[in-house]
């Protein structure tokens, strides 16, 4: 996907006159929005096919907005993110969605949900934002502003899912919603937990580089 | 139809560099692979 984006950066930048640092912000823009398209096609398509396309759509949004703030686990390539992105919101759909089916769904939701949620926030109270190789945050005032951007999200998210909660007494469409709400935030705590397991073995097998 | 091209890539590079600031303002692009923060965005 890299160098496709590349290809379409320099078919958009070469006759404008761009100079290389206006190419590569341009060719980084396009890279992201190539990237939010790409898997909105596909889990709307999986989400069709399957009857989950509420749920993949929670997911996916939940999962960006949060991950925006948060940071995480990275993919090598970019062909490996597409597939991990697709696969994680198309099973966190599927699951959601098929929940509800369960006998004793709504209290089992009741019970579980709230655990993961709470598991999740202390994840991200402790460990967000999580930087990486590529983009790492080194000023003070940015990890403070996008420590407070994660917990707001999760605000907004602990309000939804208890409305989604409260209407689901009616109707159990509302439950598969919350659920698959509470399995994004849950999955993002925890690539924010390899993130940080990631970093520590890389910073650790740096100084092991510097000693010898 | 050829003098439109040159104000449509204007405006889809003017698109393009607006989301690459905002996702340099964030922690990572929104997925999960993170590619090369260019040097004017960097903090």
């Amino acid at each position: 996907m890299e160098k496709l984006v590349k290809k379409l950066a320099d078919a958009i930048t070469v006759p404008l006159g761009y100079d290389s640092e206006q190419r590569a912000v341009v060719q980084y823009g396009l890279f992201a929005v190539i990237q939010i398209l790409v898997v909105a096609v596909i889990i709307s398509v999986f989400g069709i096919v399957a009857g989950c396309i509420w749920e993949c759509w929670i997911s996916y949004l939940s999962v960006a907005m949060l991950r925006k703030s948060t940071g995480g686990a990275h993919a090598n390539t970019s062909n490996e993110c597409l597939v991990i992105s697709v696969l994680v919101i198309s099973l966190i759909g599927l699951i959601s969605r098929y929940f509800r089916l369960m006998p004793h769904a709504l209290l089992i939701g009741l019970v579980i949900c709230p655990v993961l949620f709470f598991v999740s926030c202390l994840i991200v109270y402790k460990k967000a934002p999580v930087d990486s190789e590529k983009k790492p945050i080194k000023s003070a005032e940015k990890i403070r502003r996008l420590r407070l951007i994660s917990l707001v999200t999760l605000i907004i998210y602990a309000l939804l899912a208890f409305l989604l909660f409260a209407v689901s007494f009616n109707n159990l469409i509302y439950l598969s919603l919350a659920v698959s709400l509470n399995l994004s935030v849950f999955w993002q705590s925890l690539t924010l937990l390899m993130a940080v397991k990631n970093k520590a073995v890389v910073d650790k097998n740096l100084k092991k580089g510097e000693q010898t | 139809m050829k003098k439109y091209v040159r104000p449509v890539l204007a405006v889809v590079a003017m698109v393009c560099s607006f989301v690459a600031a905002t996702m340099a303002s964030s922690a990572c692009l929104l997925f999960y692979y993170q590619p090369e923060e260019p040097k004017s965005l960097q903090d």
